[in-house]
């Protein structure tokens, strides 16, 4: 396919998953391989002999690369991590979206770096997990504490694992560790198996009709916002800026004086694109973790319009 | 079975019994005799070949740390800052302004015929420009129409025209620290990192990995190497696959191939049981000019690029500590692996705290499995304390330090990464060697060129590019150690000590063939000695020149 074509495809959503060694990334891989629900992943992993893959859904291998009957894809990082993602970014036709598994001692945010300096890819957001029975002990580890914190960091979200085989106190003691590395990292307690994939997911369009997720066993909350009047883009991007670090993600299209222009949030980082599209409808749809805040953000975002 | 017998103006063996000589006779492409031509025509009939009796031999030198790219990168322009010579032996003038990079950019773009190939440099070395950087407005005077990329000497680095920042989505990623930014907030067309390498594989198809073990790659290595006199050279992180070794043996083992190559596989490359088992499996095809077995593993990152790991007190600017890449715990299993299935180890450390980490994994391997001879090394190691340098000469580990650093980047070392009283100890060779460990020395090309004389004159003189003397003589070789070091020193460090190193019977008839004697000149002038060429298994290989 050409450069060109390769281009104009809107942008792949793209996951990466820290975390150090021992902390359920490849259950969650495992997990998300299981689940993906016809949505066709590509996956880049740091060690096939720890997947499991299904012998009987498997279409084609190589060293370094898995197809599965359900439209998923597995790469092995092998010796070199960037030609993985591009092998997967370049193909002629790409997964629906990539979940990178960075490794154990990566900074995950210097891989998602990479999702933000090319256009073929959206940074989607950057998960880290944290093993409550273990990230206190290699916290205080000196070859070990300054890698640690540096992937607390750079997490757009936290998520807890292994809590069900933590005693008492432990679960506490990491958040407060959390909270001394970075005081407004967003953070999920459900471990592994009980996350809502859904956080590594795309949102749905804003168009879609989605709603909320009242229900309380959910640890994060969403909802959405539909515009009667253009924006004010320098109003708009102000208060998108202010949002707390609650809010993962936000999307949509909103209309301004200068034209339609496509809005993606990801954890503070900003795009305004212009929106080449028609007919739709100016609204935007958020998700967030902690403490409910969907009529807050509504306000704040409808304070963008004019007046 | 036919006898030559070489006649030279001095013959350096770096064997003590018979330390000079002036003939050597050669059978079977291994050394028969060393003396004169009155004891060497004791052994029966001989042809005198005299082309070299004005000139002298020392054993093929060694480089024990360098890598097949340094044979891709010569498809691609140079723009370095100091001379460097290419394959054909043609000399490429060293650029000492960023005018001068795009002038011979300019002179490369009119030369590429197809309108829409990329146009890739190498070399480049933005340290020597001061405050001045290059931008993506120096790059599109070359060309705005198509992509520019312009590699640093690090490969981890590198500068882009228009053409590759429009392509990508550069502008709205000025936060991250891939990026640098004029004063304006906009991207200035240097990146780093992944980030530069991926834009720089997607925009511009920049494959060094895979070219470098290409046919065409592999001669131009062997090229480079001969023409610095050198006979055995290592490529010292190689996946060794099914393929890549039938390609390897293909080209390693023809006759006219000038070196014997030892590639070493990259430990991480795979799980440990099936990196020991592909290692084990790939060894025992090993021939007289492809040597398998050896295991590589890189631990830490670069001092100049921040990302070694070093102990207190850490960068001397205030950096945070850099990167391991394996995880302690991870690297000590893999070291107990491959410790426990035979293999010898040559294991990147370039900060202390690496360097100790790779002692305590080593010492915990051999508390759980002792071995005699495992000779693991340490690669660059270039931060080394007595105190470390004692543990390796305890625990049977050998050292190949990073002497070009000194050059290179001593003025760094000493003014932004480790201060005054690290830089002046770095790759201390003196203090290796009065520990009694096996030293030896390289270049890590294409970081820096294959030139063992060049090393071997950095560990004499401990010179910066600047002409700072980096520590006392505590710290520096005498020519004679250097010499040993870069023949004797890098033969050790592979285990090949009784096949190659020196000039003495039964060991193979590699030679390095110089104008000048190395023990003659002054030891200032150690790095200009001119190489002839080179001698390999008793076959004759004159360097290329233009």
């Amino acid at each position: 396919m050409s450069a060109a074509a390769i281009t104009a495809r809107a942008p792949i959503p793209l996951t990466v998953v820290g975390g150090f060694l021992g902390s359920g990334k490849t259950s969650l891989l495992n997990r998300l391989l299981q689940e993906a629900g016809g949505r066709r992943l590509g996956l880049i992993i740091n060690d096939f002999g720890d997947i499991n893959i299904d012998e009987q859904l498997i279409v084609s291998r190589d060293e370094e690369m898995v197809s599965l009957a359900n439209g998923c894809i597995c790469c092995s990082i092998g010796s070199d991590f960037v030609r993985a993602l591009l092998q997967l970014v370049t193909m002629d036709d790409p997964p629906e979206q990539i979940i990178i598994e960075a490794s154990g001692v990566a900074n995950p945010a210097r891989i998602a770096a990479i999702a933000r300096a090319d256009r073929a890819l959206m940074l989607q957001g950057v998960l880290v997990l944290v093993d409550v029975l273990h990230f206190c002990r290699h916290l205080i580890d000196p070859l070990l504490a300054d890698t640690l914190e540096g992937q607390v960091r750079s997490a757009d979200l936290v998520l807890l694992t292994k809590l069900d085989e933590a005693v008492d106190g432990q679960t506490l003691q990491v958040e407060e560790a959390l909270q001394r590395i970075r005081a407004d990292v967003p953070v999920v307690r459900t471990g592994v198996d009980q996350l809502p994939l859904e956080l590594l997911f795309d949102l749905p369009g804003a168009d879609s009709g989605a709603t909320g997720q009242e229900g309380h066993e959910h640890p994060f909350w969403s909802g959405s916002v539909r515009f009667t009047r253009p924006c004010a883009r320098a109003a708009l991007e102000q208060v998108l800026q202010d949002l707390p670090s609650s809010v993962l993600r936000l999307k949509g299209v909103v209309q301004t004086a200068a034209g339609d222009l496509t809005v993606q949030y990801v954890a503070g980082r900003l795009q305004l694109l212009p929106y080449e599209g028609a007919g739709v409808a100016a609204s935007l749809v958020f998700i967030g973790v902690g403490e409910e805040q969907v009529a807050s953000i509504v306000e704040r975002l409808l304070s963008a319009q004019v007046s | 079975m036919t006898t030559t017998i070489f006649a030279a103006r001095r013959i350096l063996t770096m064997n003590a019994s018979r330390p000079f000589a002036t003939h050597v006779a050669v059978r079977d492409g291994r050394v028969l005799a060393v003396g004169t031509e009155e004891e060497l025509r004791a052994w029966g009939d001989a042809t005198l070949d005299e082309r070299f009796a004005d000139l002298v031999l020392m054993p093929g030198l060694i480089e024990g740390h360098s890598h097949l790219v340094e044979g891709a990168v010569w498809d691609h322009t140079y723009v370095g800052y100091y001379d460097r010579t290419g394959p054909d032996g043609r000399v490429w003038p060293g650029l000492k302004s960023i005018d001068a990079v795009v002038e011979r950019l300019q002179a490369a773009d009119a030369a590429l015929a197809d309108p829409d190939a990329p146009l890739i440099a190498w070399g480049f070395d933005p340290i020597f420009f001061g405050e001045r950087r290059m931008s993506a407005a120096d790059l599109d005077r070359v060309s705005t129409r198509r992509a520019i990329g312009v590699f640093h000497a690090s490969l981890h680095f590198l500068n882009v025209n228009s053409f590759v920042v429009d392509a990508s989505d550069l502008a709205s990623s000025t936060d991250m620290q891939e990026v640098m930014t004029d004063a304006a907030g906009k991207p200035t067309g240097e990146l780093a990192g992944m980030v530069g390498m991926y834009l720089a594989l997607k925009s511009m198809k920049y494959d060094l990995a895979g070219a470098s073990t290409q046919p065409d790659a592999l001669w131009n290595f062997a090229r480079i190497c001969q023409i610095a006199g050198v006979t055995t050279a290592t490529d010292l992180h190689s996946p060794l696959d099914e393929a890549l070794v039938a390609r390897l043996r293909g080209e390693v083992d023809k006759d006219d191939y000038p070196i014997r190559l030892v590639p070493a596989f990259g430990g991480t490359l795979l799980p440990a049981a099936q990196g020991v088992a592909r290692i084990g499996a790939v060894q025992d095809e090993s021939t007289d000019k492809l040597k398998m077995g050896i295991v590589k593993l890189v631990l830490d990152g670069s001092i100049q690029g921040f990302t070694a790991r070093l102990k207190w007190p850490g960068h001397f600017n205030g950096a945070p500590n850099g990167l391991w890449y394996i995880a302690p715990d991870a690297f000590k299993q893999l070291v107990s692996a491959y410790h426990e299935a035979g293999h010898q180890l040559h294991i990147h450390t370039n900060g202390d705290e690496a360097t100790e980490l790779a002692l305590d994994a080593i010492e915990a391997a051999l508390e759980k499995c002792p071995r005699a001879d495992h000779r693991h090394v340490l690669q660059h190691c270039q931060m080394a304390s007595d105190a470390q340098f004692r543990r390796m000469a305890t625990l049977g580990v050998g050292v190949n330090l990073f002497s070009n650093h000194v050059y290179y980047w001593g003025d760094q070392h000493y003014a932004m990464t480790l201060g005054p009283d690290r830089a002046n100890r770095i790759d201390n060779a003196g203090s290796a060697m009065a520990h009694g460990v096996d030293l030896a020395l390289h270049s890590d090309a294409p970081i820096t060129a294959v030139s063992p004389l060049f090393t071997a004159w950095c560990a004499v003189n401990r010179v910066t590019a600047t002409g700072r003397v980096l520590g006392g003589e505590a710290e520096m070789l005498t020519v004679e150690e250097a010499l040993y070091t870069i023949t004797m020193g890098g033969a050790i460090s592979l285990k090949l000590d009784d096949e190659i190193g020196s000039i003495e019977v039964g060991k193979r008839a590699d030679f390095a063939v110089l104008h000048d004697d190395p023990l003659a000149v002054d030891p200032m002038e150690l790095r200009h000695v001119k190489v002839w060429g080179t001698v390999l298994g008793g076959r004759v290989f004159q360097a290329p020149s233009v």
